[in-house]
């Protein structure tokens, strides 16, 4: 699982450029080089300071515990509190709205650590907030690949698409929208070949689950294949591996689905 | 555990009062310790009636959302009165978190000192 390494500070705000520098230094031993670590800092330094101002209400009511796990070009941080739980639906994306009135200043943290982290993910575990982000190495991600998300009929109703490249905020709703189709068209057995994508970002996981929903409630499955090591932890730490049935291969994915028909 | 440089003083602010416009400088860390320092100077150049401000950034080296939000606050409060508040010489790293914030279509930035001063 890769180095880990944890710090128990007090929640006030004094606490919160010590947390940025261990989580920093962390991503530096990650090699994730100076800018992505630069952004680990920027966004521990937003949630300590959300955990502080939201979760506590005020400082010194509790400790904020934090772990990074650190792989070759790969940084987890969990950040943990015991604070009122926090829903990050309550906050509102800011709008990049030119509209004075219409910028919420509450939630620019959290719209930044968004913007500079792969993965932001929120729960409550234990009567314990939890966030997770994770930070990957910019270098190993081809910059800005499009999903071509090509599909076909494998089997007779059974579609398998399959995205390349990087699946985030960018290029997610190319592959959303060709689910879709796919699904508007009553085509509810679907197999996500994941072998050509290089990393999965949150926006591109919210797409699978919901479309993961769809086919269920319509009666069909959405599973994946292929998965690459970098593509599963990602589904590993934000504890979605349980929800997709997932096949080593396309072809384990149609036997599976022959199976289920027969 | 001391303040030390993590504190407020991490954060210096010079105060220039000129023909038009009231020129902040700012250096160090604007964070969640350091804010209150930046809204207090903010809050009084405004309160006591200056609506055209000019915050200096070059010096700098970190600013979090606690930051700009002070910026945001003092630049809707100018606004009302006819004033505004522009920025001057953001590092690349502020200039990044300008940009992920969504703020430099709602600031003025300018990359020279002289040319921000003449803009009011």
């Amino acid at each position: 699982m890769g180095e880990k390494r944890q710090l128990i500070l007090p929640g006030r705000y004094e606490s919160v450029p010590l947390i940025a520098d261990f989580v920093g230094e962390a991503a530096e031993s990650a090699g994730l080089g100076e800018d992505a670590a630069f952004h680990c800092r920027m966004a521990v330094d937003e949630a300590c300071t959300n955990i502080i101002e939201h979760a506590y209400e005020g400082e010194d009511k509790g400790p904020i515990e934090v772990t990074c796990t650190i792989e070759t070009g790969h940084c987890t941080i969990h950040i943990m509190d015991h604070g009122k739980r926090f829903d990050p639906q309550m906050i509102p994306e800011p709008t990049s709205s030119q509209n004075l009135d219409e910028i919420q200043p509450g939630g620019l943290g959290l719209h930044l650590m968004r913007k500079m982290m792969d993965v932001v993910q929120f729960s409550f575990e234990n009567n314990r907030n939890k966030l997770t982000m994770v930070k990957v190495q910019q270098s190993v991600i081809p910059q800005r690949e499009d999903p071509i998300s090509e599909y076909h009929e494998v089997q007779p109703g059974l579609w398998q698409i399959t995205p390349e490249g990087r699946l985030d905020a960018a290029t997610a709703p190319d592959f959303e929208a060709a689910l879709n189709r796919l699904l508007d068209k009553g085509n509810i057995w679907i197999v996500v070949d994941m072998s050509q994508v290089s990393y999965i970002a949150s926006r591109g996981l919210k797409t699978l689950v919901s479309a993961w929903r769809k086919a269920g409630d319509a009666g069909g499955n959405l599973v994946l294949s292929g998965m690459t090591k970098r593509v599963s932890q990602v589904f590993e730490t934000v504890g979605f591996s349980h929800i997709f049935d997932n096949y080593l291969t396309g072809e384990d994915a149609i036997v599976a689905y022959l199976g289920t028909k027969r | 555990m001391g303040l030390g440089d993590k504190g407020q003083d991490a954060l210096s602010i010079v105060v220039e009062e000129m023909h038009r416009v009231n020129l902040l400088v700012v250096s160090g860390r604007v964070d969640s310790n350091t804010s209150p320092k930046l809204s207090e100077h903010l809050t009084r150049q405004i309160d006591s009636g200056a609506m055209n401000l000019l915050v200096d950034l070059q010096e700098v080296e970190y600013m979090s959302s606690a930051g700009l939000r002070e910026l945001v606050s003092a630049l809707k409060r100018v606004k009302k009165d006819g004033g505004d508040l522009r920025l001057v010489s953001p590092s690349p790293r502020v200039k990044e978190v300008l940009d992920l914030a969504g703020l430099t279509t709602l600031f003025e930035i300018f990359d020279d000192r002289v040319k921000a001063v003449g803009s009011f």
